[in-house]
């Protein structure tokens, strides 16, 4: 290689490596911004700006699904398996919203542990399989369960999917 | 499976379909701008040529 | 040997006449992927157990999106060998990708827009992964915009080097937003290495539909990077052999 195409592979390099690192900089002072939405836990230790809109994002827990008989309302609880708050909503949910599933609701604090939402989304995981496979896998599932102790229903309807989705 | 069933996709025929339909769109669409740019080059390096053959002719 | 025969590709007339027996054999090849893997995605892969039908919208967005990826770092690594070595078909090769991966990245998020919208409930959101997917659009089109806005040959293939060299920063960005942050996109499914989370029927589809794109995008790319070297070339006597004698066929 003759000094002109050194000095050209240097300086891309330089090019590279330099904005590399301003961006790197750059990304770690906007880290809290870049989060789409705040889990509950950093809710509970006041980590999301609760005096303005924003989003919370976990699994709806178990069991907490009522919904009132104009059909529209409906309350519920997230959590990402250390806190739980609680949800109200009046509006259309996404096809996917269930028990179990991860959700990402727009709103505001009303009280700490009550959120209202405007807007429900939901987070689907990165999992694709045909509904037998799906349906094995988690009879599998229960029976290792039952086999080893026994552990409340809730906790191991979270714990298993909580990293892949939040 | 019936074609109505198989349009429908069990109500998400029409998020699939338009998806399936832009994306094959755009692709089409991209051959079809290369062949209709290798077409004009071709036809302005002719004219360019016969110019300058008739040129060499006339010296 | 191997230095000699780059050399050898690197000359634009031993390029275009053998890229010229390669363009039916992808073209052939293209179809038949396409056609494979949309019959097995769109009929015999089977529902998903928690979106239904709706994840089939995942066999044209997900090799779209990787496509976007990868057609970037293969310009930005012909750019970076432009700049270094002064390569002619290096450059060529970055420019003819432009449009192509542009092309992609808008089928990515298009799709991804239709899908998001049964299934999360919205069509867009200023999530991570959107949004650098979104950069990556602009810094597509601002490539091409670049080039078309400076006359010289050279230097705009210059200019548009160190532009795609320092978008190059997005790439990683994009692939792991959505580990890095909190995001409405879920994670990846296939490059994770513990568990399968792709059924092995959903899987094919999607392999084919990836090998489908990819010939597609090395069959666009030659025929697109023939046309500029036609251009480019035009005072040479190959090409002008070349056109003169392609009279006749028409």
């Amino acid at each position: 290689m003759n000094k002109q195409r050194q000095k050209r592979l240097i300086l891309v390099l330089i090019l590279i490596f330099g904005v590399g690192t301003a961006v790197t900089l750059g990304l770690q002072a906007l880290n809290k911004n870049l989060l789409y939405f705040f889990s509950p836990t950093q809710v509970v230790a006041g980590e999301a700006p609760i005096t303005r809109t924003f989003r919370l994002g976990g699994l709806v827990k178990k069991g907490s699904i009522k919904r009132e008989k104009d059909g529209l309302t409906v309350h519920f609880q997230v959590t990402d398996g250390a806190k739980v708050i609680a949800i109200s909503y009046t509006g259309i949910l996404p096809d996917l919203f269930k028990e179990g599933q991860g959700i990402v609701a727009a709103g505001k604090l009303q009280s700490p542990g009550h959120f209202i939402a405007e807007e429900v989304l939901a987070k689907h995981d990165e999992n694709y399989m045909p509904p037998e496979v799906a349906d094995a896998l988690e009879k599998a599932h229960k029976e290792g369960k039952s086999v080893s102790q026994e552990e409340s229903a809730q906790d191991t309807n979270i714990t298993p999917t909580t990293d892949s989705v939040l | 499976m019936s074609l109505a069933k198989f349009i429908d996709m069990g109500g998400y025929g029409f998020y699939i379909w338009s998806s399936y339909g832009i994306a094959f769109c755009v692709l089409m669409v991209m051959v079809w701008k290369i062949r209709k740019n290798k077409n004009m080059i071709y036809k302005q390096l002719r004219m360019k040529y016969k110019r300058t053959h008739n040129i060499q002719q006339d010296n | 040997m191997m230095v000699k025969f780059i050399h050898k590709l690197a000359s634009p007339k031993y390029f275009y006449h053998l890229s010229g027996k390669l363009l039916p054999w992808l073209m052939a090849m293209c179809l038949l992927f396409f056609l494979l893997g949309l019959v097995q995605g769109l009929i015999y892969a089977p529902v998903d157990y928690q979106q239904g039908h709706s994840y089939r919208i995942m066999f044209i967005h997900v090799p779209s999106a990787w496509m976007s990826l990868m057609i970037y770092i293969i310009m930005a690594t012909a750019g970076a060998i432009f700049l270094i070595w002064k390569i002619k078909l290096a450059a060529i090769i970055a420019s003819s990708s432009a449009t192509i991966g542009a092309a992609f990245t808008f089928i990515a998020l298009v799709t991804g827009a239709l899908w998001g919208k049964p299934m999360w409930g919205t069509y867009w959101a200023w999530d991570a992964r959107l949004t650098s997917e979104l950069i990556l659009l602009f810094l597509y089109l601002g490539y091409i915009a670049l080039e078309e806005a400076i006359d010289d040959p050279r230097s705009a293939s210059k200019a548009c080097a160190v532009l795609v060299l320092v978008g190059v920063v997005n790439i990683p960005i994009i692939h792991y937003s959505v580990e890095w942050w909190y995001t409405l996109h879920q994670g990846a499914s296939v490059s994770k290495l513990d568990t399968p989370s792709i059924h092995i029927s959903m899987l094919i589809p999607l392999l084919l539909m990836t090998l489908a794109c990819k010939c597609y995008y090395a069959l666009t790319i030659l025929m697109q990077a023939r046309n500029k070297i036609l251009w480019q070339e035009q005072n040479t006597h190959w090409v002008r052999a070349l056109i003169t004698e392609n009279q006749s066929k028409g």
